[in-house]
């Protein structure tokens, strides 16, 4: 493997492949999860949450171990895949979380094969559970919130439910799950959770 | 990165380096992150902005150092103001095989930087709290556990304080185990600057 040299961001590579190392500014570092199995091989993979060059998204860098050896293998950059503002406010925050939560209730068992990546810019909440598959990161849970409307989409249950702040609640058609790609939370969320920053 | 340049980091406030050219590193060597937090508990410069701390594997990979960024009381941007080397060894085989776990977290003490070693198969773990300041980061405490042999529990073997929060007057302490059981407690002294220490420095019985 090489290691190339981005030295404010990741954006000014358009994709780094997974045989580039990317060089990250430390200071554009947000998160990092590791200790979890999200491949299922036994051995603990690896993500971090960088703040992209605009500053106004993150872009998730993902580490799978390999079966054999338990060595990290780099797999490349998921651009700008959710909301972020630069320089950071004080009541933002963004994490990785080690097991997916959403919609689980009192005495369920947390699932800790997939991680959630967690973003609230001001008072706009968005949490994006992804899972790793042979063609990549799928989307397999979003949650989203705003002004006291809530929306969770499971797409392995192939459900979707809204509420808005008027008390109404519904159901929706989720379809499969998507892939993650960039700016999935802006394009390719229903547009009833749309409740993200725009454009 | 050159001598002269990693001397101007760790000597120069946040605000002087504000312009300088970015610190960077291969995202593989990264281990953990301690960055926004949404009460503010990362602000250790008191400027209402969040700092940061990054613990990653040296270039040489045969250890740990942490990375501590500040933020600029003016334009909330940070910058990296100290680089800690060697605060822990590193064992890329153990790594490997699951054996171990690193990770930078705030610490229950006024949620500072907590590095840690830990293995949930020897249940064996080294934290060393620190405590970020603009004139030279230092040590709260380090304490090291290990497992009771025959049992599924562990125990305190080696336990260093150099500050309690709240306690005026406070005098440090430290109490070692030696594996013969041996007790040793002493006064550790006034806690090191991490710029002059490294953990070949921590007493046998703390070595993780």
């Amino acid at each position: 493997m090489r290691a190339i040299a981005l030295f404010v961001t990741l954006a000014s590579a358009p994709c780094a492949s997974a045989d580039e190392i990317p060089q990250i500014d430390i200071t554009r570092l947000a998160a990092e999860a590791s200790g979890q199995d999200w491949n299922g091989d036994g051995h603990a993979d690896r993500l971090l949450l960088v703040w992209s060059d605009k500053g106004d998204a993150f872009d998730a860098l993902t580490f799978i171990s390999d079966a054999a050896t338990g060595t990290l293998r780099f797999t490349g950059v998921s651009q700008a895949i959710l909301p972020a503002r630069w320089p950071l406010d004080r009541s933002d925050l963004h994490a990785v979380a080690y097991s997916s939560n959403l919609g689980c209730n009192p005495g369920c068992v947390a699932d800790y094969t997939l991680p959630g990546l967690y973003s609230k810019v001001g008072d706009t909440f968005i949490e994006i559970t992804v899972g790793w598959t042979a063609s990549g990161w799928e989307i397999a849970e979003v949650q989203t919130r705003a002004e006291g409307s809530d929306c969770v989409i499971d797409y392995r249950a192939g459900t979707a439910k809204v509420d808005w702040l008027d008390d109404t609640e519904y159901t929706i058609d989720s379809g499969p799950p998507p892939a993650l790609a960039p700016y999935w939370w802006r394009e390719g969320l229903p547009k009833e959770c749309r409740f993200a920053p725009g454009p | 990165m050159s001598r002269s340049f990693l001397a101007a980091i760790l000597l120069a406030p946040a605000a002087a380096l504000a312009d300088a050219s970015p610190v960077t590193i291969a995202a593989d060597r990264i281990l953990g992150v301690y960055g926004q937090e949404e009460y503010g508990e990362n602000d250790w410069n008191g400027d209402d902005h969040s700092d940061l701390a990054v613990l990653a594997v040296s270039e040489a990979g045969d250890s740990v150092d942490l990375y501590l960024a500040t933020s600029d009381p003016g334009t909330g941007l940070r910058a990296v103001t100290e680089v800690i080397r060697a605060i822990l060894p590193y064992d890329p085989v153990s790594v490997a095989s699951g054996g171990l776990e690193y990770n930078v977290s705030p610490a229950h003490e006024g949620y500072k930087p907590e590095v840690h070693i830990s293995s949930s198969a020897t249940l064996a773990r080294t934290s060393i709290i620190t405590n970020p300041r603009v004139e030279g980061s230092g040590i709260v405490r380090i304490a090291s556990s290990r497992r009771v042999p025959g049992t599924n529990r562990a125990e305190v073997i080696c336990e260093i304080v150099f500050v309690e929060y709240g306690v005026e007057g406070f005098e440090p302490w430290a109490k070692v185990i030696a594996p013969d059981g041996t007790e040793l407690s002493y006064n550790p002294g006034p806690g090191p600057l991490l710029s002059d220490w490294n953990y070949t420095d921590l007493p046998a019985p703390c070595l993780p």
